[in-house]
């Protein structure tokens, strides 16, 4: 079976010790790499109601049988830990090329342990880890750490690490590996945590297919993506900013609407005719959505997300403000979402009197002030002040407060997506894993989908999107990459699977292995204590009809949310309460769980 | 004959040095003879032999090494060459590279370079 080295790596930094254990076949085709590698490894060496921030929590960095090959978006690599976000299982994802360096090193994962007594990062060449002394890179941001490293190992190393986010426990911390985050649910807090620095890697070996010529007819026959994915191609994923606005799902001031009067200001279409320098792609993809913007700073972004969480969400309209903000974020190594919508959180309270300038630091923390945007990154990467408040992220804040307008799920804040607007989305928000991260479900068929205000089929939607972005998670490639090959599984990927690793796998084999890292990721969270109480949406989503716009008077009610889990957990073989059933762990080789 | 690099319009995807290392079932960018450089927020930039009218990495290697198997195109025979790494010092733009004990130097895949027709950009094309 081609497609792996059969080789992971651990690394304690406690006691400094390195092992490695090789895996073989039966295990590649039960977890197949990335996402599954993660979640199979850190259920069985997590334990139940760890703090995430001791050392023994295990922040891994995984990848799978794509990486490296000519497969469209093959340069991606997949991190997980136990979140400082949700205390639960959480993983992220960067693009950029860290993961086909990875391949090439010959280790299929990297976990580390422990915490050192100093400050670290790790050097790997060709699965040869030295634990190096980070003394002289701490305190720096990331990309003046990179330049560091690389100046010292040289350009062929690629590295993924933390700023002074990661250094401070900001809970929402995150990695930036190039200059791509791997955003969500605190990764680079955890790195802070142990005196984890960064990673550095490079790797000289080969990556071997089985059928390469396979590969490349498919490679061919799927690159189509001026038609597929016109949008993406000419305008980055910025090309949403106006659709959704349009549509009336752009988080707008903390989500008290969802249509932002000043979006034409921070569109796609305005950030590429006055601000773009030039384009730039992953490692391996012929999209190519990334946009270096030039404004006061340079920045590579804001993408979409970021455009919603500090723009909108935030009631900023300046285009310029958000590359600056942008930029400030990847060099603390924030995730611009939770950061952002932290931010528009601690905004809605300043305006409702709950906070005032004596909590703020004497800052006018009204929507749309940029300055306090700005300064508030800032502080937030300290810990300083009243960043050290909104270091904490909403929930926390909420719970202090004792307000309930904090728009997360599980603690982690909502992507740009609706879950009013969306019915697949509040249910997959309301399941995720993860909490409120739209790379479990996912939103994008059902934004083009005639009408969102039925529940009709959006329960499979939900469902069948997660299955496809679990095995994207797991191969490891870019979900955007689903513009070509499909949004659900289908024969394509059954197709690319052959032609990698030679396995002679069916679209029902596939599909039953993304069951199973969902359902043992779930086995995670039902561990920790999750139920189907906590499948569930901020307040405002289930209480509170969007106001203004083209999503005018939709709302996720409380009742048609329980419908649909129902039809989901039934659909997944959990129980009523979102447990797993002992037959469904059973049917998926998972009968050694144990919650 | 050589590769034409399209100014300014590489965006760094690399599918060029993917498919340029493409051997045997196999992938590597570390064995590929074009190189693309990445570095934040600039330009990405093509680094492939130019194959220069008179090659000074021709000249400079001590055991003739390098076959002509073209007008003006040169590749170099593994067998003979001993890893001396003389070109890759006298190529004035650093377009010769190395991967492990062996010297890599862009041959124009015998006169239909794969790297021109995969470039999903078409930044790279064959010049006559």
């Amino acid at each position: 079976m081609k497609g792996y080295s059969f080789k992971m790596a651990f690394v304690n930094l406690t006691t400094r010790k390195i092992t490695f254990e090789n895996f073989d076949e039966s295990f590649a085709k039960m977890y197949l790499g990335g996402n599954g590698f993660l979640a199979k490894v850190l259920f069985e060496r997590i334990p139940k109601g760890l703090d995430p921030f001791s050392p023994e929590n295990i922040v891994g960095l995984a990848i799978g049988p794509a990486n490296g090959t000519i497969l469209q978006t093959a340069g991606r690599t997949a991190v997980a830990a136990k979140s400082p976000m949700t205390n639960l299982f959480c993983d992220s994802y960067f693009g950029g090329n860290f993961g086909a360096e990875m391949k090439y090193s010959g280790l299929d994962a990297l976990f580390v342990i422990g915490k050192c007594d100093m400050p670290v990062f790790l050097k790997v060449t060709n699965s040869d880890i030295e634990i190096c002394d980070a003394s002289h890179l701490w305190g720096h941001d990331i990309l003046e750490t990179e330049g560091m490293i690389a100046k010292d190992t040289g350009k062929e190393y690629k590295t993924v690490g933390i700023g002074q986010g990661g250094e401070n426990l900001v809970r929402y911390a995150c990695l930036i590996g190039g200059t791509r985050a791997a955003g969500r649910g605190g990764m680079g807090a955890v790195f802070g945590s142990k005196n984890l620095k960064a990673v550095t890697i490079v790797g000289d070996n080969d990556v071997e297919v089985a059928d390469p010529d396979g590969l490349l007819e498919f490679w061919n026959r799927t690159n189509q993506w001026g038609e597929k994915a016109r949008g993406l191609v000419t305008l980055g994923t910025p090309v949403l900013v106006n659709s959704i606005n349009q549509i009336g799902g752009l988080g707008t001031r903390n989500w008290q609407d969802e249509y932002f009067p000043e979006a034409e200001a921070i569109s796609g279409e305005l950030y590429n005719e006055k601000f773009l320098s030039h384009i730039t792609a992953c490692f391996g993809c012929p999209i190519a959505c990334s946009r270096v913007f030039s404004g006061s700073h340079v920045s590579e972004g804001p993408e979409y997300e970021t455009l919603y969480s500090l723009g909108s969400c935030c009631g900023i309209s300046n285009p310029d403000t958000i590359i600056t903000a942008d930029l400030l974020c990847d060099e603390y190594s924030l995730d611009t979402i939770s950061c952002g919508v932290s931010i528009a959180f601690a905004m809605e309270a300043y305006e409702k009197g709950i906070l005032t300038k004596k909590d703020t630091d004497g800052m006018d923390f009204r929507f749309g002030n940029e300055e306090a945007l700005i300064e508030a990154i800032r502080k937030i990467a300290k810990r300083e002040g009243f960043g050290n408040f909104l270091a904490e992220g909403s929930r926390r804040m909420a719970q202090k407060l004792g307000v309930n307008f904090n728009m997360d799920v599980r603690g982690l804040e909502l992507a740009g997506h609706s879950p009013r607007a969306l019915k697949s989305m509040a249910l997959s928000y309301a399941v995720s894993p993860r909490g409120g991260s739209h790379h479990d479900g996912r939103p994008t068929s059902e934004y083009g989908m005639a009408d969102k205000r039925t529940m009709e089929g959006k329960v499979a939607l939900s469902l069948h999107s997660h299955d496809w972005a679990t095995i994207g998670d797991s191969l490891v490639i870019c979900h955007l990459i689903e513009r070509g090959f499909g949004f659900t599984l289908n024969e394509n990927h059954v197709e690319l699977m052959r032609h990698l690793t030679g396995w002679d796998i069916t679209l029902e084999e596939l599909t039953r292995i993304a069951e199973r890292i969902i359902t043992l990721e779930r086995a995670f969270n039902v561990r920790e204590g999750v139920r189907r109480k906590d499948d569930t949406l901020p307040y405002r989503m289930m209480h509170e009809e969007i106001p203004s716009g083209g999503s005018k008077g939709c709302i996720a009610r409380p009742e048609e949310l329980e419908k649909m889990k129902d039809d989901f957990y039934e659909k997944r073989g959990w129980d009523g309460d979102g447990v797993p059933t002992p037959q469904t762990l059973k049917r998926l080789g998972l009968d050694w769980v144990r919650y | 004959m050589h590769i034409g690099v399209k100014p300014n319009a590489c965006d760094g995807c690399e599918i060029c040095e993917l498919i340029c290392s493409k051997q045997d079932g196999r992938f590597n960018t570390k064995r590929a003879k074009i190189r693309v450089i990445n570095e934040f927020y600039k330009i990405p930039e093509v680094n492939v032999c130019r194959q220069c009218e008179d090659p000074a990495c021709v000249a400079s290697c001590p055991v003739d090494a390098f076959e002509e198997i073209s007008p003006g195109v040169y590749a170099i025979d593994q067998e003979t060459c001993t890893q001396c790494l003389a070109c890759v010092d006298a190529c004035p733009y650093g377009s010769i590279f190395i991967w492990r004990e062996k010297v890599l130097k862009c041959d124009l895949c015998g006169g239909s370079p794969r790297c021109t027709v995969y470039c999903p950009k078409h930044v790279l094309e064959l010049v006559e």
